[in-house]
């Protein structure tokens, strides 16, 4: 059957895929900062039994493009002709959004102009003409507001009728007409169109504005018979676009005066972006979030759970099993096997909601966009940009997302870069070995151990990332040009959405990968290598292979098998690794076996072990899909363990030298020698008390040194 | 000429954008309109430095001052 298609295509955080998510009935996950969807994704939308396809795109201010998640909807609006454009146009801002309809319309596609978060434009006193809008420009004008589910029947009856009404009623082909460049544009069209080149109207515009990318994609040949665009055309074809909108504008968006349109934003922005504040508040909420999720709440629910299974489900699935004549093999793979390897990890369920509850509410608010400006300078010392930072933060929920998003970044150094680095930011996966050790060695403090240990994945990261800059990725630090989203109250229904998603993916992993390991584990530990049974695990398949590998962990303090296995199994997701020490140790008495194999210094050293190996495979197959390189995934690989297996032999042959408590003390104060050392320099390199990197200061000093 | 750049502009402070340093600006500053005659206001200093926040045709934008230093504003008539 002929589908139509029928494309979504907008600015980057104007609601595309709320929309896509209300016409077609998905649940993609949506978020109030730009460069939340990455990849287009597909939907079906029925209307009385009709079906259509919908495409998702990722935002794009123009058709040009840097990053891979730009190409994607410059890609599919040139190459696979769907029907119609669905142009979503945030109506709070509808001066900038109308520049990338100014270029869709010469695609030539029908379009239908689609004013996303009227309410919100109703409120701020922005009246639009969209009768005026529709007879200008020639499209189909349909007012919603996607996230309030408004007008949605409306667009679904525009799309329905598509066909039926003039199907192209723009009457230009370009907002161009009538200026010299379009003539010279004209003359590149003709030449494109004899070499049978597709969209050639777009195209020649591109390629009259210099745009390398377009200029690259056409043959030699052809590119030598044209006359090569002279620098600055883009500027002036930008203007002639933007003289045209400031036209339209005027005509069709009436603003009332009284309304200061982003009033709230502005105020919370002079608080949360305040030039002394702005880093302690960041760090405190950090902070905060990981004492609240480790620290009151978390603890007390988990430990709820965890006497239940212990006590109560034990016994009773015991009784049951034993009462209907099972076999005691598998009375003893689900006692000794599944219950304490999944109960262990179940019991860490609500920390995992709590985070990602905390993470999203970063996420919808949009202060997520101002942690980035905020970390811009920093990361751009191991020359990154604050862009880098957005998929850091989202892989303290998890790393394959965060590996994912770093397709938003503009050049390769960049993207391998962050790469290297998100899989040190600690994610939740690694929450439930924290938690587990941290209550039995450090029961008074352990929201600070575990805030140091996120800290140190940080710290970690910024110095490979020197080194790595330094060494074999080297380059400037990319152009930091971000928009900051107007900050929005996260709605009830969308967080409550993000966590249930994310403990349903928890919950999928724990019935599937980490319950055919809970059976590996067992099986492996209770069986020898000509599979019989044995009665001391330290000499089954699993044990033999366990002291094999101890040697190398022993200068980092954990001298014992079921430490190092446990490692071992956690390649599969760092849940095995509790897993696996629960299945070995046995649940009942864990704590007081733990603390025998373990000194609170190896205990520290074995979670910075865990915080900065390789994630999981899951991680290691995105990264080997994202770089599309076997070297750099191998790289990635060896790097991590390396360097999980230095710093904790750092810390561990340091720690051994002094308490732990004096450990802190003696960093603390490192830390602020740093600091005032720093100071000293900055003042003492000019006169002026500004910033070093000054160009005058530097200009000066090199005067300076001349005359000497 | 009684013209600035982008970057020494004091907060809250808006400005015309008169040109750019060699005439070149950043293609994706251009795509959201910078261009000589928008009005631009600076809005906010990263706090640890290194970049700014500019409104420039309700983009709320944040551009590094490196970048900023290159275009040249006037103040507004």
């Amino acid at each position: 059957m002929n589908m139509r298609n029928f494309v979504l295509v907008g600015n980057p955080n104007c609601g595309k895929t709320t929309l896509f998510n209300s016409l077609t009935k998905s649940r993609e996950y949506v978020g109030n900062w730009p460069g939340v969807t990455v990849e287009k994704k597909q939907g079906i939308l029925k209307i009385d039994k009709e079906i259509f396809r919908i495409t998702d795109l990722p935002g794009i201010y123009s058709l040009s493009f840097e990053s891979e998640d730009e190409r994607v909807p410059c890609d599919f609006l040139l190459h696979n002709k769907p029907d119609a454009i669905i142009n979503v146009v945030d109506a709070t801002n509808i001066e900038s959004n109308l520049y990338l309809t100014t270029q869709l319309i010469e695609t030539g596609i029908p379009i239908i102009f689609v004013l996303n978060m009227i309410d919100v434009a109703e409120k701020q006193g922005i009246s639009i003409d969209t009768s005026a809008l529709s007879d200008v420009l020639g499209v189909f004008v349909v007012c919603v507001s996607a996230s309030k589910e408004i007008g949605i029947n409306d667009l679904k009856d525009v799309i329905k009728n598509f066909d039926n009404q003039n199907k192209n009623k723009i009457k230009f082909k370009s907002v161009l007409e009538g200026t010299p460049e379009f003539d010279k544009a004209q003359q590149i069209v003709e030449t494109l169109s004899n070499k049978g080149v597709s969209c050639p109207l777009v195209k020649a515009i591109k390629i009259l504005e210099g745009d390398k990318n377009f200029i690259d994609d056409i043959p030699d040949n052809v590119i030598d018979s044209l006359d090569l665009p002279e620098a600055g055309m883009n500027i002036k074809i930008a203007k002639h676009r933007y003289d045209f909108i400031d036209e339209l504008v005027s005509r069709c968006v009436m603003r009332d005066k009284n309304h200061n349109h982003s009033d709230f934003s502005d105020k919370l922005d002079k608080i949360l972006l305040n030039k002394y504040l702005a880093l302690p508040i960041f760090l405190s909420v950090m902070f905060l979030i990981f004492q609240v999720t480790f620290g009151i709440s978390g603890n007390f629910i988990s430990s709820f759970i965890e006497r239940f299974i212990n006590n109560n489900l034990s016994n009773t699935i015991n009784n049951f099993l034993v009462s209907i004549d099972t076999n005691p093999v598998l009375v003893d793979l689900v006692l000794r096997g599944i219950i304490p390897g999944l109960g262990m990890i179940l019991t860490f369920l609500p920390q995992i909601a709590i985070l990602f509850f905390f993470l999203s509410i970063f996420e919808d608010s949009g202060y997520i966009a101002r942690a980035a400006f905020i970390m811009d300078k920093p990361l751009s010392l191991i020359g990154l940009s604050g862009k880098s930072f957005v998929p850091m933060l989202v892989g303290f929920g998890c790393s394959v997302p965060a590996i994912l998003a770093t397709r938003t970044l503009d050049n390769k150094k960049d993207k391998r870069l962050t790469i290297l680095l998100a899989p040190f930011m600690s994610c939740s996966a690694r929450m439930p070995v924290y938690a587990l050790i941290t209550s039995i060695f450090f029961p008074k403090n352990s929201g600070v151990i575990i805030f140091s240990l996120y800290l140190i994945g940080v710290i970690v990261a910024a110095i490979s990332g020197f080194i790595l800059n330094k060494t074999i990725l080297r380059g400037e630090s990319s152009d930091f040009i971000m928009e900051l989203p107007q900050y929005r109250f996260p709605t009830f229904k969308n967080l409550m959405r993000h966590v249930y998603d994310r403990v349903r993916d928890f919950i999928e992993k724990a019935g599937t990968i980490l319950l055919l390991a809970s059976i590996v584990v067992w099986f492996t530990q209770s069986y020898s290598f000509d599979f019989k049974i044995v009665s001391d695990s330290s000499r089954s398949i699993l044990g033999t292979l366990g002291k094999f590998i101890t040697p190398i962990f022993r200068p980092l303090g954990f001298n014992n098998w079921r430490a190092s296995v446990a490692l071992l199994t956690g390649f599969i997701g760092k849940e095995t690794v509790v897993t696996t020490l629960s299945i070995l140790y046995q649940t009942s008495d864990l704590a007081n076996k733990l603390s025998m194999d373990f000194t609170p210094l190896s205990a520290y050293c074995y979670m910075v072990f865990v915080l900065l190996y390789v994630p999981c495979i899951a991680t290691v197959a995105v990264i080997k899909k994202e770089t599309a390189s076997i070297k750099w995934t191998l790289f990635s690989v060896v790097f991590q363990i390396l360097m999980a297996w230095l710093v904790s032999c750092f810390i561990f042959q340091i720690g051994s030298l002094f308490k732990l408590s004096d450990l802190i003390l003696i960093s603390l104060i490192l830390v602020l020698i740093l600091i005032c050392i720093k100071k000293i320099r900055k003042s003492g390199c000019c006169n002026c008390n500004r910033e070093c990197c000054d160009k005058k200061c530097f200009n000066n000093n090199k005067n300076k040194n001349k005359k000497r | 000429m009684n013209s600035k750049t982008l970057g020494s502009l004091e907060r809250y402070e808006r400005a015309v954008v008169v040109g750019f340093y060699n005439n070149f600006c950043c293609p994706k500053l251009v795509d959201m309109g910078m261009l000589p005659g928008a009005i631009i206001t600076l809005l906010n200093i990263s706090p640890l430095g290194g970049a700014v926040e500019i409104c420039l045709r309700g983009h709320y934008l944040t551009i590094r001052k490196s970048n900023a230093d290159k275009i040249f504003v006037s103040k507004v008539a």
